[in-house]
């Protein structure tokens, strides 16, 4: 028996007899795996670009390949199939091993592969506008990792679509990775101390309208090449929209700054394709206590149409340890979204499709995220571990599964969508207005107003002080011919908000509609002095005032209506029946 | 050594290396040598605490060195490293790696605490942050490289005498 094992051990032994050599074998690996990062100015903490840089890293380059820390990638291989996989073979992770041994022979430069060849500055050539932080961040030495966020205000005179975006961080060592996102509404400003300071947290929360949904990941991490979104797909920037530029920052032994820009690239040709963002979790089960090994958030969604997954962008924070996501077809059949098996915040990427991954309607997307709240846990970042809840910390948890979906059949079917994860988002959460204020915000805009009046009379009712819900209920009950009670939930989402513009323009209408034109032109006086610009308010004002006699202010803000929009039909013809009242 | 090659030694070598100091030529309780690379981030990231702890224990004779094994490590890198990340202690070339071998170190930013008599009492890591490459705690827990000082100087045995370190191997820069 002992020979036996000795005589099978020595297989390998023979095989090997030739040993790799820098040249021959790792130069390759290096060139293509480990170079794009390990260079000059790039991320790499060093260069991988000569026989000497390996040599001088032989040892670790063999200990974080075998471990699969380097070159970082999570997803499991099988389990997807992405673009871009940054992976090793098994051979590779052996050569290297085997080079090592053999004390990392350089061999004959003859057999050495042409270096690299990499572009410098913006990868994509000079952008067609760049944004600079207002202000830098400035870092302490040590410490653990900072999570900030930067706001730009880009100068737009007209909307712009946009096919690509460059984040050039400043010091690639330091920004470990970022995340851009559009602030259609301004929430994140709010968050400021101080107006351009920006502000910390780990994950952003930015509403969007439900009528303009989130559709791209505007992700970056070291070492790629910035991604084009193919024609049709590229992103609209309005004037007056904000950018956000969520980063997760490495402190590397001395003080830093960091200030990083953006190049935004943009198209002539507009957005045809809509993708949509959809996020799976369920974070309100994220109760984790201290010490569990193995604590399972899950969530489950039902596709209530076609649609292909474009890409996929899971997301925990130090306690995720085996993140899975994959999709139940109607027929029962599996498909593998993705599955991570040793989950590192570190290196969380957005994993794009080699293909699209179609999913027929029906199919049930399924997210399961292990954590391990133990002192086993290396990444723990409570020390000794304490109960851990959701939360924008790092100290606290996530579990986030965002899938980049293409519906299909006719027409846009975001809203179709949407409303099926808003409801879904109710069975999770049945105490949360925010859902039902989507929810009836959804049906109002289909015109399902019937419907809608009970959903809005439960966001009134658990979100009382919010002026908002009172308002669209308010909405609802004037189209079914409520009036009285419209007029009295508008009066009352003005007293929750009086700078709530929306609900004193729907209060007007209320007020005419009952005939009330003295206080509807009061509210409404109130509206223009909010959108000075705006025609069509002064057009209606115009009108309140022309039928409550007072002619000559009514023919002042025709006029204003008309220098605002010269081939404004109505206005002018306002204006004629106005000035014939006059002269009667 | 007339004073032109000295001067010359110097410039070629450095500070520490022309002088011929040895860390074991002055008295001292406790000497702390510290292995470190000029091309290592986790020597880098180490450098506050690498600072705080030579503060705390500078004023009870304790001396600290910052050892460059390996002969390829150039001058300017390393007087760059010392400078922009404030790393504590005065700078040795070990180019044979004799002190390398006496402290039976192996990576890069790895410890040594030599006693009075110059007898190796404890060697390993600065602290327990990292367990290995990419996993490392937010904070540490156990202050390996502290602890040990403080029980030499207090004349108690030290707990864990050896510990294993995260980092880059110094038998690479040979």
């Amino acid at each position: 028996m002992k020979y036996a094992a000795i005589a099978l051990l020595a297989i390998p032994l023979v095989a090997q007899t030739k040993p790799p050599t820098y040249t021959h074998d790792i130069a390759p690996i290096l060139y293509r795996s480990c170079a794009p990062c390990h260079r000059p100015g790039e991320s790499g903490p060093f260069s991988l670009l000569t026989y000497e840089d390996a040599k001088r890293h032989a040892r670790e380059i063999a200990a974080v390949t075998h471990s699969r820390y380097m070159p970082p990638w999570l997803p499991q291989p099988g389990y997807g199939d992405f673009a871009d996989a940054r992976r090793l073979t098994d051979a590779q992770i052996q050569c290297i091993a085997a080079w090592v041994n053999a004390d990392a022979p350089e061999g004959p430069a003859s057999e050495s592969p042409a270096p690299p060849h990499f572009t410098n500055g913006w990868q994509l050539g000079p952008p067609d506008l760049i944004l600079e932080a207002s202000h830098p961040l400035i870092l302490s030495a040590s410490g653990p990792d900072v999570f900030w966020n930067f706001i730009y205000k880009p100068h737009i005179s007209a909307t712009r679509y946009v096919r690509a975006i460059e984040i050039r961080p400043g010091d690639k060592r330091i920004v470990h990775h970022a995340n851009l996102i559009i602030d259609r509404l301004h929430m994140a400003e709010r968050q400021e101390v101080k107006a351009g300071a920006g502000f910390p947290g780990m994950d952003l929360n930015i509403e969007s309208s439900v009528f303009d949904p989130a559709g791209h990941f505007l992700f970056w991490k070291p070492g790629t090449v910035p991604r084009v979104e193919p024609d049709g797909f590229a992103w609209r920037l309005d004037p007056g929209n904000d950018l956000v530029l969520n980063t997760h920052l490495q402190l590397t032994g001395k003080p830093e700054k960091v200030q990083p820009s953006i190049g935004l690239y943009f198209t002539n040709k507009p957005q045809t394709q809509f993708p949509i963002l959809v996020q799976l979790e369920h974070d309100g089960a994220l109760r984790i206590p201290a010490g569990d090994r193995d604590f399972l958030v899950s969530d489950d969604f039902r596709l209530p149409m076609d649609a292909e997954v474009l890409a996929v962008y899971p997301h925990a924070h130090y306690l995720g340890k085996l993140l899975e996501g994959y999709a139940t077809l109607p027929d029962g059949k599996r498909v593998w979204l993705i599955r991570i098996p040793d989950w590192d915040l570190n290196w969380q990427a957005v994993y794009r499709y080699r293909q699209p991954v179609f999913l027929p309607k029906g199919t049930v997307i399924s997210m399961r995220y292990h954590y391990d709240n133990s002192d086993a846990n290396p990444r723990n970042p409570n020390r000794p571990p304490r109960m851990v809840q959701a939360g924008n910390h790092a100290t606290d948890e996530m579990g986030h599964l965002w899938l980049q979906l293409l519906l299909k059949g006719p027409g846009d079917r975001r809203r179709e969508l949407e409303e099926a994860v808003v409801r879904h988002r109710i069975e999770k959460y049945p105490d949360d207005g925010m859902a039902y204020l989507d929810l009836g915000t959804l049906m109002l805009s289909r015109l399902e107003t019937q419907s809608a009046v009970p959903v809005l009379e439960k966001a009134v009712l658990l979100r009382p002080k919010d002026s908002q819900p009172r308002n669209l209920l308010g909405a609802a009950l004037s189209r079914v011919g409520r009036l009285q009670e419209a007029t009295q939930d508008f009066q009352i989402a003005l007293k929750l908000d009086p700078d709530n513009v929306n609900a004193r323009y729907n209060l007007v209408y209320a007020l005419v509609k009952a005939g009330r034109l003295g206080q509807a032109a009061e509210n409404l006086k109130l509206v223009v002095a909010a959108y000075p610009n705006d025609p069509s308010l002064r057009n209606l004002w115009g009108e309140l005032l022309s039928q409550q006699g007072d002619y000559s202010a009514a023919i002042a803000q025709f006029d204003k209506a008309i220098a605002l929009k010269p081939d404004f039909a109505d206005a002018r013809k306002n204006r004629e029946i106005t000035q014939a009242r006059m002269s009667k | 050594m007339d004073y032109m090659r000295f001067l010359a030694l110097l410039m070629t070598c450095g500070l520490a290396a022309a002088a011929g100091l040895s860390p074991f030529d002055t008295p001292a309780k406790a000497r702390v040598l510290l292995f470190v690379r000029t091309d290592c981030p986790l020597t880098n990231r180490y450098a506050p605490e690498l600072q705080r702890i030579s503060q705390e224990f500078a004023a009870r004779g304790v001396t600290f060195w910052l050892v460059y094994p390996g002969k390829t490590e150039l001058e300017k890198d390393i007087a760059t490293q010392v400078s922009e990340y404030r790393l504590p202690g005065t700078v040795l070339r070990d180019p044979n790696q004799d002190l390398v071998k006496r402290a039976h170190a192996t990576v890069a930013p790895e410890a040594a605490v030599f006693d009075a008599e110059g007898k190796l009492r404890y060697h390993g890591r600065i602290d327990d942050r990292w367990s290995d490459f990419g996993k490392g705690h937010q904070s540490a827990k156990t202050h390996d490289l502290e602890d040990a000082i403080a029980d030499l100087l207090d004349g108690k045995p030290i707990a864990h005498p050896e510990t294993h370190v995260i980092g880059c191997a110094l038998a690479d820069v040979e």
